[in-house]
């Protein structure tokens, strides 16, 4: 045992010693340096490495995109675990919540030439026709392996690209989709480095320096909620929010997924997620579950609430409710 | 000093008479017709130079036939009296749109379904206040108080943050609004808004003619390795 522990030290003094010199290296087909290729995992980096690793980045930053940044590690507060509420009869489709969203977090924009090529969104908000739940009415029935259904809505059915001159429209109506914060999160089991991992108080993140862009996380999620970088993200230098989370809205950059984090480098400094702010019908609520003032918890006692495939046991922390 | 004592109470009387003289004429659209400068008694914040409204109300001295006007966020509010302190209440649902001051009483009262009338919120007293149903009067700040009393279920919602819009830090929430910042209180039915537009769609994919290639190479294939064997 005193041996492995020797050995270990060893080894990793050799690698520290034998990398110093060579630390900016840049190795040149994947276009990265030494230190950024041997970078550990952001679990196990002491304090100071996180240290070294925000300065180094911050500096990237300001090479790259010629704006001072402050990348935060704040860590999880004790005793919280996010929770998130969407009132789906009071959400009119507005969109303002994408848009919030897209500034906060430094999301690539729609490039002007190619408009699909670069655009990223974490959140969607999807359109239903609203019909009337009850046998023998417009509701279609599905058969499930559960036995056959009168489903309220099919999310087959609806349309995002939605764009009408004003909303909401009759007999419509909205549901915002965005990561779901699984307590039991099949996109976290698929990921083969271990990129991405549920935070202490909830928050699935993504290290987008140990994530190898091999997209297994998109495919395992149900929820449709992380999107691939599939090119530099394109941001205009005077829109970059210069409040960034190393967990959270740091730019990311070419072949990395990325995802909804209830906007880490907020929520962990006592303020509340962009797209909650901006809500104007006030539909999004957000607390700690584990708070029973929070407003998460009173909507979850008082109000009628689901999840949001509640049958393939990924247990959301991301409620839907109705008055 | 008898004489002096009369002085200043005539002086005192004058006086008098001219600030209610003048409060009563700035009160009037005559004047504003005039000036133009009544607006500043009721919109004190409002900046000197007249918007296109002022502009429109100068020309004519009404609003008739102004068209839409900007949505009011209640900074009028609480300068009612400046014209009301000298009218006496009249507690019958009437047509208020040829009222003076007519930019406050120009709207449909939507609220109630043709239940409510002015006075059953605002206070007949003063008509800086309003009034709860028992008679006691509140300042137009408190409005919650006041909807609550029909709304008790999202009153109680509000009060537990779970209506409504709250802001500041998680631990400390403030309303960021209250009831009537957002729901016209005279016509609370919310108006549809323009959204924000949608993602972006991909392109079209490229279609490869695939299957006639393919089909083509197979057949030639064949074909070669049967003449071949014919050759052979």
């Amino acid at each position: 045992m005193v041996d492995e522990g020797r050995r270990d030290f060893l080894k990793k003094a050799g690698i520290a010693a034998a990398a110093i010199p060579f630390a900016n290296l840049r190795i040149p087909v994947i276009d990265v340096t030494l230190e950024e290729f041997f970078q550990k995992h952001y679990k196990e980096m002491s304090e100071e490495e996180k240290q070294r690793v925000i300065e180094r980045l911050e500096k990237q930053h300001k090479e790259k995109y010629g704006v001072d940044v402050e990348i935060m590690t704040t860590p999880p507060r004790k005793g919280v675990v996010w929770g998130y509420a969407l009132n789906i009869q009071k959400c009119i489709g507005c969109r303002r919540c994408v848009y919030a969203c897209v500034r906060e977090n430094n999301q690539s924009r729609a490039n002007p030439e190619e408009p699909w090529r670069g655009e990223i969104q974490w959140i969607r908000v999807l359109e239903f026709e609203k019909f009337e739940i009850h046998p023998g009415g417009k509701a279609k029935d599905f058969r499930t392996k559960f036995g056959e259904v009168i489903a309220g809505i099919n999310l087959e059915e609806s349309e995002h690209y939605y764009y009408p001159p004003h909303v909401p429209e009759k007999d419509k109506f909205y549901m915002p989709i965005q990561c779901q914060q699984c307590e039991r999160p099949p996109c976290v089991k698929v990921c083969p480095t271990k990129a991405t991992w549920k935070e202490p108080d909830g928050i699935i993140v993504v290290d987008y320096n140990w994530c190898i862009g091999c997209r297994f996380c998109i495919a395992a999620c149900p929820y449709w909620a992380r999107r691939f970088n599939w090119s530099d993200p394109y941001i205009r230098r005077e829109e970059i929010n210069p409040k960034m989370h190393y967990l959270g809205n740091r730019i990311r950059m070419r072949g990395v997924v990325e995802k909804c984090t209830f906007c880490i480098q907020r929520t962990r400094n006592g303020r509340y997620p962009a797209c909650v702010e901006i809500c104007p019908v006030g539909a999004r609520k957000f607390g700690n579950l584990l708070d029973p003032e929070s407003e998460v918890r009173r909507v979850i006692e008082k109000k009628r609430v689901f999840r949001l495939k509640e049958e393939l046991g990924t247990q959301p922390k991301f409620f839907y409710f109705i008055d | 000093m008898m004489f002096s004592r009369v002085l200043r109470g005539v002086f005192g009387f004058v006086a008098m008479v001219l600030v209610a003289g003048v409060a009563l004429g700035f009160a009037t659209p005559q004047y504003a017709q005039e000036t133009g400068e009544s607006c500043v008694v009721c919109h004190p914040n409002k900046p000197p130079e007249l918007g296109p409204a002022g502009e429109y109300f100068k020309e004519k001295g009404t609003l008739e036939g102004y068209g839409e006007l900007p949505e009011k966020k209640g900074e009028a509010g609480g300068r009612c009296t400046v014209c009301h302190a000298q009218l006496v209440p009249n507690p019958t649902p009437r047509d208020l749109s040829g009222a003076p001051a007519e930019p406050n009483h120009r709207f449909e009262l939507k609220h109630g379904g043709g239940r409510f009338w002015c006075l059953t919120c605002h206070s007949p007293a003063n008509r800086d206040m309003l009034k709860l149903s028992n008679g006691t009067q509140i300042p137009f700040s408190s409005a919650p108080q006041l909807c609550g009393q029909c709304h008790g279920t999202i009153y109680r919602d509000w009060q537990e943050r779970i209506h409504g819009r709250w802001v500041g830090e998680i631990d400390s929430p403030r309303p960021g609004a209250i009831c009537t910042d957002c729901h016209n209180p005279h016509d609370p039915e919310f108006k549809p808004i323009e959204p924000e537009k949608p993602p972006e769609k991909p392109p079209e994919p490229k279609t490869i003619p695939y299957y006639p290639i393919m089909t083509l190479i197979v057949l030639a294939t064949s074909l070669a390795l049967a003449v071949y064997a014919a050759w052979r």
